[in-house]
């Protein structure tokens, strides 16, 4: 039984999602080394010599606190814009009354241990929240590390009520710090997407933050009531191949043609089935400019050789009437007639 | 502290320790995942000079099951999602995936002993120091799990 096991358990690896995650952890502030008082001093007194003699002008600081680069003010809007962009989209005049459609208010906060925590603004899609916190407080600029450790998502969606939703995702990142030491973090969380359940039908939520480490150890709530998005309509194929799929999960199949069944495709993201593994490829959507965005993350389950679900979501939400298509691999698949 | 090279280094050798330790004890890969990447940050972010390699690893080990139960033990972590609906790694062998979801349901407090055991290759006392528990506890719990999969299995 031991080899078996063994066996068994050489397979079961990180996934690259984690693996990427944590190589960025070096990107991100560390506890600062303890350092003679003198020291301190004399970069404190640094530092403000170089302000006083008018450093200041656009762009980056000497950090406030820690590693987090000093921003100037940034919003969710701005950023769905850049991903956007970076991933293949025309951040026209068009595609920004999109995104700024898509962005919903929130501006609810909470105080434990002399820290608020504001959730400002929102974007949902189908199975993800993205939010956008700014975390300020007195002890934050000389804080040893901040340090969220635990995120929960709960709530309803609205067309359901009485079903609780399943969080199963999260991700975060530190953007930086505006000039008056607030954190400006960007969170991520996602629901499963297979209880039929949908943030874009409207949802009543409640945001748990917990082990917010800087004075002490506090728990913040915050809620958020999501609108029904304007736009909910999705382009669907019972059945299409993509060709030029090579195998994901160590099946050893070639790379050829899969059926995708149940293909799914909002302005937000997109879902697909396949009976032959796990499709080891890129997703693109495909506008009527001519553009292909590529996908912003995309999540699979399933068995090798076996059936498997491809869930994922784009960078930034697309206008519904300019998507004509999805490209699998190889394969550009048609979604209109 | 570590350097960055070394933190890389350790990630690439130790990353998926951490995380087969995490999702033996929640099942859940999610969780394994938060909870192996908090491990990790610890790691960065930890001044503790390591006298070598069994020192980082064994270190790795206890910080992943610390994060496991203090993880555990949040209000907010005494949601369970049901097997079914938690994506399974996916095997080239058939058999392998079969007794993947026996083990998988197992308990937690007989799954996390026999992946320190087995896979890890920690003896039964060490395995009780990790663990907290006496040896004895650890023995017992192994012969249960071994006695349950050899059930599973001749069910199967």
């Amino acid at each position: 039984m031991k080899a078996s096991y063994q066996e068994m358990f050489d397979e079961v690896r990180a996934p690259e999602s984690l693996r990427e995650a944590v190589l960025a952890a070096t990107k991100l502030e560390r506890r600062p080394r303890k350092r003679a008082l003198w020291l301190l001093a004399a970069a404190v007194l640094a530092a403000a010599l170089v302000g006083a003699a008018g450093a200041d002008s656009e762009g980056l600081r000497e950090p406030l606190r820690g590693d987090l680069p000093v921003i100037p003010p940034v919003t969710l809007e701005e950023k769905l814009g850049r991903q956007w962009e970076e991933s293949g989209g025309i951040l026209d005049e068009e595609q920004r009354k999109v995104i700024a459609q898509a962005v919903q208010k929130v501006q609810t906060e909470d105080t434990q241990d002399g820290v608020t925590v504001t959730v400002d603004t929102v974007y949902a899609s189908e199975f993800y929240l993205e939010l956008l916190l700014y975390i300020r407080g007195e002890n934050l600029s000389n804080s040893s590390y901040l340090n969220l450790e635990s995120y929960e998502l709960s709530g309803s969606v609205s067309s359901a009520p009485d079903r609780e939703i399943s969080h199963i995702y999260t991700g975060s990142a530190d953007l930086g710090v505006l000039e008056d030491g607030t954190v400006v973090r960007t969170l991520c969380l996602g629901i499963s997407s297979k209880e039929g359940l949908s943030l874009l039908d409207g949802a009543e939520l409640e945001l748990g933050l917990g082990r917010l480490k800087t004075s002490g150890d506090g728990e913040w709530v915050l809620p958020i009531s999501l609108a029904p998005a304007a736009d909910r309509g999705a382009l669907t194929l019972e059945e299409a191949a993509a060709m030029g799929c090579p195998s994901a999960d160590g099946g050893g199949r070639e790379a050829g043609a899969i059926t995708l069944r149940d293909v799914r495709v909002t302005s937000t993201g997109f879902q697909f089935r396949s009976d032959q593994g796990c499709p080891g490829t890129e997703v693109y959507l495909c506008l009527s400019n001519g553009t292909k965005i590529k996908h912003g993350s995309t999540s699979e389950s399933g068995k090798s050789g076996g059936s498997c679900e491809v869930e994922g979501r784009w960078p930034a939400p697309a206008e519904f009437s300019q998507i004509e298509a999805l490209r699998v691999g190889d394969t550009v698949i048609p979604l209109r007639p | 502290m570590l350097t960055e090279r070394q933190f890389t280094d350790a990630a690439e050798r130790y990353l998926d320790m951490v995380y087969r330790i995490a999702l033996n004890w929640f099942r859940n890969p999610a969780d394994a995942e938060d909870a192996a990447q908090n491990a990790m940050l610890r790691l960065w972010r930890t001044d503790t000079d390591f006298q070598g390699e069994d020192h980082l690893r064994h270190w790795l080990v206890r910080v992943a099951l610390n994060e496991c139960k203090r993880m555990s033990q949040h209000p907010w972590r005494k949601r369970t999602v049901p097997l079914d609906q938690c994506p399974e790694p996916v095997f080239s062998d058939p058999a392998r995936q079969t007794l993947f979801q026996e083990v998988m349901d197992l308990p937690a407090k007989y799954r996390v002993p026999l992946y320190l055991y087995y896979y890890e290759g920690y003896k039964v006392d060490e395995v009780g120091e990790l663990l907290g528990l006496n040896p004895s506890t650890v023995q017992t719990r192994l012969a249960r799990a071994r006695a349950r999969l050899k059930i599973q299995l001749e069910e199967v």
